[in-house]
């Protein structure tokens, strides 16, 4: 996992950079809550019945 | 049906929710996730002899569903003239609360970015792969892939930050973030 913000370069100096080294800091959370939120869905049924279904299919062959 | 296309099977349905995760963060909207994400397993499943058994599933699977992502939007972008920039007009987000973003404002302003950037950053930044690994699966170097997510990230501060401030806001508010920030430190 990329953790950390050793990554956002080394130029954001002064007031401004660190605001933006703040912003940047919720950035990074916010792309990793983004992807976890959604990987912790369920999975839909679909998903589940069409592998079911081509295993099925497979079987057939 | 062998032993081990079972047991690929178990493993490709444990990656649904990554792949889903992986499928919304690139176009946004969930419904087109999900039709991303079958397609993605449909191919995988009728390509499974081109994995190769022990490298790394999910990697092979993220590939399969950038490429179909990518193509479908090579696609619509010839079915659709792009419509006049007209996002690229709206390329600043205006987050309600100085110095505090929300999901949506991010949401928005990741949509605004061009998808090769988007993609980049999603891989390292928010799937945890390795910029190695986020070349392999985007087909480019990795020198490419730093520049993509160095520019992406610069990008994203930049619509979300109210630092612009003669831009667009007055110089108290950049000073009042500043000042918390420090505070909260």
């Amino acid at each position: 996992m990329n953790s950390g913000n050793g990554y956002w370069g080394s130029s954001l100096n002064g007031p401004r950079g660190l605001l933006d080294r703040t912003i940047q800091a919720q950035i990074g959370r916010m792309l990793r809550d983004m992807f976890s939120d959604a990987a912790e869905e369920p999975v839909p049924e679909r998903f589940v019945r069409l592998l079911e279904a081509l295993e099925v299919e497979e079987k057939r062959r | 049906v062998t032993k081990a296309s079972t047991s690929l099977k178990q493993a490709m349905l444990g990656l649904i929710p990554n792949l889903r995760a992986f499928a919304v963060s690139l176009c946004g909207d969930m419904e087109r996730a999900d039709d991303l994400v079958q397609e993605t397993l449909l191919k995988a499943w009728n390509h499974l002899d081109s994995f190769q058994e022990g490298t790394n599933l999910r990697a092979w699977l993220f590939t399969i569903l950038r490429n179909t992502y990518f193509s479908e939007c090579r696609r619509r972008r010839r079915e659709v003239e792009d419509r006049d920039g007209s996002k690229a007009a709206d390329l600043s987000v205006h987050p309600e609360q100085p110095g505090h973003l929300d999901m949506q404002d991010f949401r928005k302003a990741l949509e605004v970015l061009p998808p090769d950037q988007r993609e980049a950053l999603v891989l390292v930044g928010a799937a945890g792969f390795s910029y190695e690994e986020a070349a392999e699966i985007s087909g480019c170097a990795v020198g490419t892939i730093k520049s993509r997510v160095n520019r992406a990230r610069s990008k994203l501060t930049e619509m979300l930050s109210l630092g612009s401030t003669h831009e667009f806001g007055p110089d108290s508010a950049t000073e009042a973030i500043v000042t918390r920030s420090v505070g909260s430190r």
